[in-house]
């Protein structure tokens, strides 16, 4: 079983550790906000993030696979990791 | 080959430097950026592949004579991409902007946003342009992140406008307007700015 609210959070909190340092954090980030919308992470942050997502959760994202619709949000991110996961096992 | 590759060498934005380019640096180097897939798999670039150096003399020469900025982003004295007006709406006070990391140990650094965030400045301050716009696929993720980050806001979505490895993506719009920047108070350092022949 997966916990989708954890890994949710442990998603917003990777996000919000790799926020630029000269851009102002939102109030919240939501689980449907589109992440890239948000401004708050640069190039190299994005890169970061998909890379510390792929470590957390031990798949390796194909180059066809960084969309939108699989990585665009926070809840998608969660969906798209179940899938990846299920598929290994 | 694996698509996500971190890189932590870091910049300092105080060494770089952007400056008109003119047909003295149109290098070897320059032309090899053009014609590496990593640089051009997101730029239309990618439909006219091989690029030749005659192509960038020419694509150089057009710049300057048309008055378009055209700089090229300098670390520490040493070319290591571009940040370019490729469109000016001149009569609208509005140019398209885009940029290209082509000296591979800078790609996935903070070097395109403080370069950008320069050109931006300088593109409001001083050449009072009233808009700025930018495009790419909607996959370039590290693109759309380096426009979102440094203000720029999503404006259209173009529904699969553009081909990538075969398959039809969307191509997505950002903008932003002096005012907006003026106001954005952004704190992201930025770089010296040259000004070109015409300014």
């Amino acid at each position: 079983m997966f916990d989708k609210n954890k890994m949710a959070d442990d998603i917003r909190r990777m996000i919000i550790l790799l926020a630029d340092q000269y851009t102002t954090l939102p109030d919240r980030i939501n689980n449907d906000d589109i992440i890239l919308d948000l401004g708050i992470l640069d190039s190299p942050a994005i890169i970061e993030l998909l890379c510390q997502y792929e470590e957390k959760y031990k798949f390796i994202i194909e180059k066809h696979e960084i969309t939108m619709d699989n990585l665009g949000t926070i809840n998608k991110m969660v969906d798209f990791a179940i899938k990846k996961i299920q598929r290994i096992q | 080959m694996k698509p996500l590759i971190r890189n932590r060498v870091e910049i300092d934005p105080q060494k770089v430097v952007l400056r008109q380019l003119n047909l003295d640096d149109v290098s070897e180097k320059y032309v090899g950026w053009l014609n590496d897939p990593e640089v051009y798999q997101f730029m239309d670039l990618r439909h006219k592949i091989p690029v030749t150096k005659q192509d960038v003399i020419k694509y150089v020469e057009t710049c300057n004579k048309n008055k378009r900025h055209h700089w090229g982003i300098f670390n520490d004295g040493e070319h290591v991409g571009n940040v370019t007006c490729g469109y000016y709406a001149r009569n609208n006070h509005w140019a398209d902007i885009s940029n290209i990391i082509g000296e591979k140990k800078f790609r996935g650094t903070t070097l395109a946003k403080f370069a950008l965030v320069g050109a931006i400045d300088y593109l409001f301050n001083i050449a009072d342009l009233h808009r700025l716009q930018a495009g790419t696929v909607s996959v370039n993720f590290a693109s759309i992140a380096l426009l979102t980050n440094a203000g720029m806001r999503k404006e259209a979505v173009l529904k699969k406008a553009s081909i990538v490895d075969n398959k039809y993506v969307d191509f997505v719009m950002f903008g932003i307007l002096k005012e907006e920047w003026l106001k954005r108070n952004c704190k992201i350092p930025s770089v010296k700015v040259i000004r070109p022949f015409w300014e």
